[in-house]
């Protein structure tokens, strides 16, 4: 569903803020992202969803290619970002008709999943209220039922679980877990490492830009805890 | 260094992104706001040479003594601060996004209120001084009667002329501000305060007698008789500066009285806890950015005030003229009506590219940018549906401005057809160049709506690609109208249609070379920002 060949993305044109990067991810894989603070994450990430350029390489989303057809490959992704900003001029029912029309959407699926997810979410009798006033956690479950509502084939999210509440943070697990069950992929980076040895297929490890392991939960992990491994990488930055 | 001092200086860092400039590796932008303030300070010379040159062919005409050049200078600044600053400065103070950062820090309230004014004091200073400072060198140039007091006097007066519209600009926002806090359709009620305060100069025109723009901009500067005597009087030139000072001061300590109160009141906004799904109705992808687009733009009040500004302002400007007309016997229009064509497109290009919604609308985008970025849509489907939503307001206006002129001066239905084709072109120009520029010099990264709406480098060149604009058309009319030597033969072998025809052939290819290149490279120039 997802192949990452080579992946470079520079800032500056002198050192890459992702470098080489490669990685696949199947069809109904769940595939974590790792990585310490700066290593790259969010840039590979904006590189998949075409926030951001990138330089060297090439990103197929389910065959196709990002740059060659960025258009398709949008229309079957959903993107959720670290910081939910989002126009906070609209009212919750507002921006999600705004991604329902621009996904063409058809009004009645719209309405029973926005129904569905909004109850879900616990945000179903805030829908009418102004984004300005929802909270950090409301604005990130709304951008996440604006992504569920277009059935995404690829679920793109970046730290999703920053500002969730326990009970909102087990329902996306949930919803997550569902979503692969009916063939869709998700690639999401995260830190809280517990969620990662749970919920993931396959984990991936980037440091400085450049995967330095991947592949599944008992490859990577072997008998010690994904904290460890993660610790020794660190640990190794720190001592370079 | 004291807090006050650390807050200032923060604040004057972000003043026309001058830290990015300096720290984001972008020097070479450093250059293009010096290269923006000498095209600033050359235009301010035109502009003088011109008014002189006028005011020399009514002294030759009624023998009327040349005086307050430079007078007029510093008044017409302190209405340009006025008006940049009117419905925006208050975005500073009340709902910035550093609130809750500022509001946690051991500062007072008057520090944080003072250093925040003070930093677009700086920049209404010296946009003051690009101004004058070129008047004073044409006086001095043309008439010669300038002495050293003198330069000083000016130099101090221009120094200080922007206290008072900040001072009033913020008191009134502040007001609104206040009163709108706890109404749930803030926004809309903003608007209209504000759309109200520009109407309301349109009865100071059927007060005593007739008066043109400039004497309307006399009275209402009201402390112009004071500037009058300032300069062989110190007395009045003291007077000046304090009650300049005196009124800024005077509303930072009441504005900061009211700092923390407005400000948790905006924050606390009404909600709703019961919604009730209704039945949806989708539309497709491009009318769904145009409706965002247009919620946008009627949600944010200095953005829909800046707008709908140019729009009020062109009425206020052309009203006096339809006046006259309305009360001249119908041949004498007739005759007129040619000459009018003459100089239609240097006003219609003046207005509509002093302020198009498209100079910011990728700016105004800001930290929710990535959506856009992120849908599936064409780039070019984006960069139309913010076309769209300036045209919505200016070709309808064109249109009606041209065809009310057309009637008045009893012009031929070709003349009324060109001026009205003339209107729309106009229109697409300047919404195309405005997205253009924005494209190409975003404003991405900011706290508070006021700096891309008004501060941002696009914004900027669209008002001096206005005002040089009018020049070029004005200069063009004159000449088809009265100038029959050497080059300008040409010019004045023309009629009033054929040059309106082709001012406004001249700016179609401009504008569709502009949109054909905007289009063909528009996923690159949005990947770009």
């Amino acid at each position: 569903m997802l192949q990452i060949i080579n992946l470079t993305k520079s800032y500056n044109k002198k050192t890459n803020a992702v470098d080489r990067l490669s990685l696949s991810i199947k069809p109904g894989e769940v595939f974590g992202f790792i990585g310490h603070n700066g290593a790259g994450k969010s840039t590979a990430i904006k590189c998949i969803v075409g926030a951001l350029n990138f330089e060297d390489g090439e990103i197929l989303i389910d065959g196709v290619s990002v740059k060659e057809n960025p258009i398709y490959c949008k229309s079957i992704t959903a993107y959720i970002p670290d910081n939910p900003d989002i126009y906070d001029y609209l009212t919750g029912i507002q921006y999600l008709n705004f991604v329902g029309d621009i996904y063409g959407v058809e009004a009645s699926v719209r309405e029973s999943l926005i129904t569905d997810y909004a109850t879900r979410f616990e945000i179903i009798n805030d829908l009418g209220n102004l984004i300005s006033t929802y909270s950090h956690g409301m604005k990130q479950k709304l951008v996440l039922l604006s992504a569920l509502i277009h059935k995404p084939k690829l679920l793109v999210l970046d730290e999703p679980f920053v500002g969730l509440d326990p009970l909102a943070a087990h329902n996306v697990k949930q919803i997550m877990r569902e979503l692969c069950d009916s063939g869709s992929s998700i690639f999401f980076s995260t830190h809280v490492l517990e969620v990662a040895e749970k919920l993931c297929d396959r984990v991936g490890i980037i440091k400085k830009g450049k995967l330095v392991a991947q592949g599944n939960m008992e490859e990577i992990v072997g008998d010690k805890s994904l904290e460890s491994i993660f610790l020794e990488i660190a640990k190794e930055k720190v001592d370079e | 260094m004291s807090k006050f001092l650390t807050l200032f200086k923060v604040n004057l860092l972000s003043l026309f992104g001058l830290n990015k400039k300096l720290y984001g590796g972008k020097k070479g932008k450093l250059i293009g706001m010096v290269l923006l303030g000498v095209l600033i300070m050359g235009l301010s010379f035109l502009y003088s040479m011109l008014f002189i040159e006028g005011m020399k062919f009514q002294q030759a005409m009624t023998g009327t003594e040349i005086n307050g050049v430079v007078h007029t200078f510093i008044v017409v600044a302190a209405l340009v601060t006025f008006i940049f600053s009117f419905y925006s400065v208050a975005n500073l103070i009340y709902g910035a996004q550093d609130y809750d950062m500022l509001a946690a820090m051991p500062v007072k309230k008057h520090q944080i209120v003072f250093s925040k004014l003070l930093a677009t004091l700086v920049g209404d200073i010296i946009l003051t001084l690009l101004i004058v400072i070129p008047a004073i060198f044409a006086e001095q140039l043309y008439l010669e009667n300038l002495n050293f007091s003198i330069v000083v006097s000016y130099l101090l007066c221009a120094f200080v002329c922007p206290f008072l519209p900040i001072a009033v600009a913020t008191l009134v926002g502040a007001l609104f501000t206040i009163i709108t806090a706890k109404i749930r359709f803030k926004n809309l009620f903003k608007t209209l305060l504000y759309l109200l305060v520009i109407a309301s100069v349109l009865p100071l025109y059927f007060t005593d007698d007739f008066l043109f723009v400039m004497q309307i901009v006399d009275k209402i500067y009201f402390i112009k008789p004071i500037l009058d005597r300032a300069l062989d009087n110190v007395w009045y030139l003291l007077a000046f500066v304090g009650i300049n000072v005196g009124a800024f001061v005077l509303v930072v300590l009441f504005v900061s009285l009211s700092y923390h109160k407005v400000n948790s009141l905006i924050k606390s906004g009404a909600t709703k806890t019961k919604f009730k799904m209704r039945k949806i109705k989708g539309s497709s992808p491009l009318r769904a950015l145009v409706k965002h687009d247009l919620k946008r733009l009627f949600t944010c009040p200095i953005y829909i005030v800046n707008a709908i500004g140019g729009v009020f302002v062109s009425i206020v400007i052309i009203v006096p003229f339809f006046i006259l007309a309305s009360e001249t016997d119908g041949e004498v229009l007739s005759i007129l009506g040619p000459f009018v064509s003459l100089f239609v497109p240097a006003f219609l290009v003046f207005f509509t590219c002093m302020a198009p919604t498209t100079a910011c609308s990728i700016s105004i985008e800001g930290n929710t940018f990535w959506q856009l970025k992120t849908l599936p849509v064409k780039a070019s489907q984006i960069l139309n549906s913010k076309l769209i939503i300036n045209l919505i307001f200016y070709i309808p206006l064109n249109i009606i401005i041209s065809v009310a002129v057309g009637i008045l001066f009893k012009m031929q239905f070709i003349s009324v057809l060109l001026i009205a084709f003339c209107g729309i072109t106009v229109a697409l120009f300047a919404s195309i160049t405005g997205l253009y520029l924005n494209l190409k010099l975003p404003l991405m990264d900011w706290t508070n709506v006021q700096k891309p709406v008004k501060q941002g480098g696009s914004v900027g060149l669209m008002v001096l690609i206005a005002m040089l604009l009018m020049i070029l058309f004005g200069a063009g009319g004159y000449a088809v109208g009265f100038v029959d030597q050497g080059f300008f033969s040409f010019l004045y072998s023309l009629t009033a249609n054929q040059y309106v025809l082709l001012v406004t052939v001249l700016l179609l290819v401009v504008t569709t070379v502009l949109y054909l290149l905007m289009m063909k490279n528009s996923q690159n120039l949005i990947d770009k920002i």
